[in-house]
């Protein structure tokens, strides 16, 4: 186990009526990170939230939180620095005012905080001046992001986040995603959400654990894509967004599903010409040093996520902001679907 | 016996029949709602034969209690030291067997009711086990006074317990429903059916005030 992992869980199982709805032989999250939890209904996605957020404790096998073997006796403890929003949330009979203000008010905080602290969270997921309203009359979305609310509201260390975007409608989508990653970045809460969307996990993380019934692959699959494939004097390629176009090796019709390993892409400054095909231009928007390599995010049309040696990047004259040219080595894609 | 003789009467009926019923069902209100709750939310061995003797004891027939009363009260009985037997504590204790059957039963219903998220969102908001109980119970909480008022309609209109143990003393232990019963044997039916009336005006004003509260409230 690292110093820096969050949850470290070990052989742990749960089942249900004999059936083991969650296996995980073993599994790591560190620290401050944004991490997603994807897969299919059925995965066992809510089920390894719930174990993560001490609601609910393991079968079989052992959880670590920062280091520290977890018992049920703890789980009250922990509970204070860990909160998780359910799929479907429940909201409190009352006001949103008193919804949000339960976290508060359980762990006796000063009520004159209270106010202050309360519109902040409210005002973070776009509900201001609905302390008042009664959560009767509240739509799927809004009761969804006041109970994203109530969580933000106490902040916690780690945010548990099930189908976060499940009943918002599509214009408010994109809020509730760079809500999630704002909470990340700005406060030093490790944040953890599950979706079945696997464009919408790579979208807004690294940090991809896939599951499958009730295991899981920690395996990250990045920069995944996905096109019709086109034909153009005998080559294959999927047109991306704002035109990038990536060449597709197999002999493949139809819509297809790629992924782009990061260690796979190369990357130069950007310059006038050369091959549009396979080539992302765009800027460097993240830079994170991982021992001897260095992650890279790149915005352009795509965003693309890529990994270079330490020691390959220094002589190339990149740094965050500079524009640079990605370059996709033909052939070096893996087909998904 | 005058009109201003018989008002008198009347509400010195009343205030013993409100003053029994009302401390049975306070005092079967605090043993049954946490006993009730804590069936519901708590799972264990003989938790459906238990719900299932509950269930029956709700048709406790109240001369059955009464009977059961007066053999423990009377001076060869158990308790008869204590020399309660025709005093209104006597009809409160037959009335509060009553009531604790009924109101258990109901709060069971009324928190099993209650949507298993609420504990699971207390909890992982940070609340501890009787933080996140009370939690359960105010959401139930509309279930849970039902049951209350149940428990108060089933002892304010009963008589089989109350005139074994009370007796039916005039002016101590005489009740509503003693006195209608009383009135009807003698045919004094007119006397009977007012007495009926006041009785259900009695109850209906209850029932309205915890209404208009629980309005204001939800």
């Amino acid at each position: 186990m690292n110093a820096a992992d969050l949850y470290e869980l070990r052989g742990v199982k749960r089942t249900v009526g004999g059936r083991a709805i969650l296996d995980i032989e073993c599994l790591s999250i560190a620290e401050g990170a944004l991490t997603s939890v994807v897969g299919p209904n059925g995965a066992g996605k809510s089920t390894l939230l719930k174990l993560m957020a001490f609601l609910e404790a393991p079968d079989e096998g052992e959880i670590f939180f920062r280091g520290e073997a977890v018992c049920a006796k703890d789980f009250y403890n922990l509970r204070r620095s860990v909160t998780m929003v359910d799929q479907s949330p429940f909201l409190f009979r009352g006001t949103v005012f008193k919804n949000v203000a339960y976290g508060l008010m359980v762990r006796g905080m000063d009520r004159e905080e209270w106010g202050y602290r309360i519109r902040e969270a409210l005002s973070l997921v776009d509900l201001a001046g609905f302390e008042d309203r009664s959560v009767r009359g509240l739509s799927g979305g809004e009761t969804q992001r006041v109970a994203i609310a109530r969580a933000l509201v106490f902040k916690p260390d780690v945010i548990l986040l099930d189908e976060p975007t499940a009943g918002v409608d599509t214009a408010r989508v994109e809020m509730v995603e760079a809500l999630i990653k704002d909470v990340n970045e700005r406060s030093e809460a490790s944040v953890i959400f599950s979706t079945h969307n696997i464009a919408q996990a790579h979208r807004l993380t690294d940090n991809v654990i896939h599951m499958s019934a009730g295991k899981t692959t920690q395996q990250s699959i990045e920069n995944v894509f996905s096109g019709c494939v086109e034909s153009e004097d005998g080559a294959r390629f999927v047109r991306l967004r704002g035109g990038v176009r990536v060449a597709i090796p197999e002999e493949r019709t139809g819509t297809v599903r790629f992924s782009i390993p990061s260690s796979c892409i190369d990357i130069e400054p950007a310059s006038d010409g050369g091959d549009a095909i396979n080539r992302l231009d765009g800027t460097v928007t993240r830079m994170e040093i991982r021992g001897d390599k260095v992650r890279i995010r790149i915005d352009g049309a795509i965003s693309l996520r890529v990994e270079l040696e330490y020691a390959q990047l220094k002589g190339k004259n990149i740094t965050l902001g500079s524009r640079v040219a990605a370059r996709i080595p033909p052939g070096d894609m893996r087909m998904l679907e | 016996m005058g009109a201003a003789e018989l008002g008198i009467e009347t509400f010195n009926i009343m205030g013993v029949s409100l003053k029994v019923s009302l401390a049975a069902t306070a005092l079967a209100t605090i043993v049954s709602v946490p006993l009730g709750f804590i069936v519901a939310v708590r799972d264990f061995r003989g938790k459906r034969s238990l719900v299932a003797v509950m269930n029956t004891l709700m048709a406790l027939p109240t001369v059955v209690v009464g009977l059961l009363v007066y053999m423990l009260l009377s001076r060869s009985g158990p308790f008869g030291f204590l020399g309660i037997l025709y005093t209104p504590t006597a009809i409160v204790v037959g009335e509060f067997i009553l009531a604790v059957p009924i109101i258990t039963a109901l709060t069971y219903a009324a928190a099993s009711g209650v949507d298993e998220r609420v504990r699971k969102t207390a909890e992982s908001l940070g609340a501890g086990a009787s933080q996140s109980a009370w939690m359960v119970l105010k959401e139930g909480r509309l279930g849970i006074i039902a049951a209350v008022i149940a428990g108060f309609g089933r002892v304010v209109a009963e008589v089989g317990s109350a005139i074994m143990v009370g007796g039916n003393i005039r002016g101590y232990t005489r009740t509503m429903t003693t006195a209608i019963a009383l009135e009807t044997a003698k045919g004094n039916f007119i006397l009977g059916i007012t007495l009926g009336m006041i009785l259900l005006v009695v109850a209906l004003s209850i029932n309205l005030t915890v209404n208009a509260f629980l309005g204001r409230k939800v």
